[in-house]
């Protein structure tokens, strides 16, 4: 017998492709439109640059301290409605829980600065850690907001 | 046209590009995770063989289960699938591949 194709796979596929064709202008639409897309975890780093770390010249390894988290906008591109969850993290600080920020509509090279206070303990370990000190790793948990080219 | 548009390799090519779209709007345009939208490509690209070759999976299906199962192996020209059997295989396929549909539309429901 020679294989035919049978109706029901005809009209499957083309219901599918109205179906699918439907779903996928609505999702354009409904997340900012055509060249616009949206920032997730796995993407941000194609617009945003993150950096921190402790303002110069007030380091304090035995009380309070004055940290930044910076957020910078590649040049190619603009973001917006952007908020950022991350855990900033140094192992002779109070700091590690996780924390959220809006960092809200950057243009092309712009930079959203957000300023906290840590203090540290540096009752044990050797003076060579105080480098270590400096140091503040950031690990983000989640992004969300839209991107376009600038 | 209307027999081109029933020809089984036509199909297959809609069904590919409408897969292959569907997972650029859920890396660019959701916050779908990229190994989450790559994994239901590869996915679909199994189904969509499937859906193409099901006559023909269905027919090795009856061939291997004589050889497996059977004491006396059917003759050649006995191991012809019904039409149940080529449907199960076409069913199966079609579903995953509306599965990746319904992901993009949760995705885009999640504002």
């Amino acid at each position: 017998m020679k294989e035919k194709t049978s109706t029901a796979a005809v009209v499957f596929t083309y219901a599918f492709a109205i179906f699918a064709v439907i779903v996928m202008v609505a999702t354009m639409l409904l997340h900012g439109g055509f060249g616009m897309w949206t920032l997730n975890r796995d993407n941000w780093d194609t617009c945003l640059t993150v950096r921190s770390g402790i303002e110069n010249g007030a380091l304090n390894p035995y009380g309070s301290n004055d940290c930044y988290i910076m957020f910078t906008c590649d040049e190619r591109y603009r973001v917006s409605d952007v908020e950022v969850t991350y855990i900033l993290s140094n192992e002779y600080s109070n700091m590690g829980r996780q924390k959220t920020t809006y960092v809200g509509a950057l243009g092309p090279g712009e930079t959203y600065e957000c300023k906290f206070t840590a203090d540290f303990n540096f009752n044990s370990g050797d003076l060579s850690d105080l480098m270590g000190m400096m140091h503040i790793s950031v690990q983000i948990v989640a992004v969300s907001g839209k991107y376009s080219l600038a | 046209m209307k027999n081109f548009l029933k020809n089984p390799n036509v199909l297959a090519v809609v069904q590919l590009i409408i897969s292959i779209a569907e997972t650029i709007v859920l890396i660019f345009f959701t916050s779908c995770s990229v190994w989450l939208a790559v994994l239901m490509e590869i996915a679909a690209l199994m189904a969509i063989c499937v859906f193409r070759f099901s006559y023909r999976f269905a027919k090795w299906n009856n061939r291997w289960h004589s050889l497996w199962y059977r004491k006396n192996a059917v003759r050649e020209g006995d191991d012809e699938p019904s039409d149940i059997a080529v449907a199960g295989y076409k069913i199966g396929s079609g579903i995953v591949l509306v599965l990746q549909t319904f992901v993009l539309l949760i995705f885009a429901m999640l504002v």
